[in-house]
């Protein structure tokens, strides 16, 4: 007969897993990294599963945002500084041959990882700003702090200008 | 951009992934690598942990008196010491016994005593000499650190020339009771070169109050010296 933890966490990767990657997409932008940080963050949840408790998902969002924050801080340190610039295809306005949405996408993307991670946590999660605090590791008022200065510095973004200029609802 | 407008954009952009989604096997076959990753980890801390705890196991700092010259391996003190990390003046590998092996060195003048740390095998008898005379001479001692002769506060020539010899010689022919300079050229003359690995470290001994040594486990190259001077 199998262990009825084994069963429980099983039952949680199938429902859960998809949500999860879309989830890690935000953060990370990459869907095959995305994949990658949801089977790291399941597979030490699964080692810790025991004491993990009846609602696994805060626990598991941490282990996701941590992970992510920490390869992006790896990738970071990796990077090979280079001479000189590479030869921009435009000038002016970066965002002018994308379109809204990929604009937006990059607005979003440049938001630093942890205001990311709060956006992603608040707006696509909807979970609480205690929730988030707790996964994210700061106090309550930070969470909030950081969720304003994300959506203000979304608002000054020249993305989301043109796409509130041209109607454009995304 | 409203909040509504960013749960939408949140919403749509991750819906149209070629995500295949995460699976139970995948997820079984991560914690497969994360357990082997951490075992590998446990392994090093393992090899770490074992050379770091040989600092510990300098001759015992128990209540009998140590012999002259030996190093008493006190660690504990009564109050904060300043410590200095110093590297060994000289190091180097062997690979027979019954010969007596010699190097010699020019160090700066603050050298004045130095410490030696010779790793060998538990069957051996150790003979140094410091510029023609000998100054240590005793069995490869056993105990929980692996076999050493340790040697300690011996006086140097500052800033000139060293002439330094080491011998290694079967337990069996240098017997139980320790002897002098005589005996030991006699008895190194009657041992025929034989195979057996071993090595000498010689660090600066000269103002160490007390020493805290981390030797590389199997090799016993000295990766840590730290002399405390007060």
């Amino acid at each position: 007969m199998r262990d009825r933890s084994e069963a429980d966490f099983e039952r949680y990767v199938e429902q859960r897993s998809a949500r999860l990657v879309r989830t890690a997409y935000l953060l990370c932008r990459d869907w095959a990294t995305a994949e990658d940080l949801v089977q790291t963050a399941l597979a030490r949840a699964w080692l810790v599963w025991r004491r993990v408790g009846d609602d696994p998902d805060p626990y598991v969002y941490r282990i996701l945002t941590n992970t992510h924050a920490s390869w992006w801080r790896r990738r970071w340190r990796g990077e090979v500084p280079t001479l000189e610039l590479p030869e921009r295809a435009t000038g002016g306005n970066p965002y002018a041959d994308l379109g809204t949405r990929d604009a937006l996408r990059a607005a979003l993307a440049a938001l630093p990882a942890k205001q990311r991670a709060v956006v992603v946590l608040r707006y696509f999660e909807d979970l609480s700003d205690e929730t988030i605090a707790g996964i994210v590791g700061c106090s309550v008022p930070t969470v909030r702090s950081q969720a304003s200065r994300a959506l203000a510095k979304l608002r000054l973004n020249p993305a989301a200008i043109a796409a509130m200029e041209t109607g454009s609802r995304l | 951009m409203t909040e509504h407008d960013l749960r939408e954009l949140l919403e749509r952009d991750s819906q149209d992934g070629p995500h295949r989604g995460v699976t139970v096997a995948d997820v079984g076959r991560r914690v497969r690598r994360i357990r082997r990753r951490r075992v590998q980890v446990l392994g090093s801390l393992t090899a770490a942990a074992a050379a770091v705890v040989m600092a510990a196991w300098l001759p015992s700092a128990g209540t009998a008196p140590a012999p002259a010259g030996v190093w008493t391996g006190e660690l504990a003190q009564p109050t904060p010491t300043r410590t200095i990390s110093l590297a060994p003046l000289h190091s180097s590998a062997y690979e027979r016994g019954g010969t007596r092996e010699t190097f010699s060195a020019v160090w700066a003048p603050e050298v004045r005593k130095v410490g030696f740390w010779i790793t060998c095998e538990p069957a051996a008898h150790v003979l140094i000499w410091v510029n023609g005379e000998l100054v240590d001479n005793g069995p490869c001692e056993v105990g929980p650190r692996p076999p050493a002769r340790v040697a300690g506060g011996i006086p140097v020539r500052a800033g000139e020339r060293n002439e330094f010899a080491v011998a290694l010689i079967p337990e069996t022919v240098a017997g139980a009771t320790a002897k002098g300079a005589e005996w030991a050229a006699e008895a190194l003359s009657r041992t025929a070169p034989y195979p057996l690995r071993w090595r000498v470290e010689v660090v600066d001994d000269s103002v160490c109050q007390s020493r805290h040594v981390a030797v590389e486990a199997g090799s016993g190259k000295i990766i840590q010296f730290d002399c405390e001077l007060d």
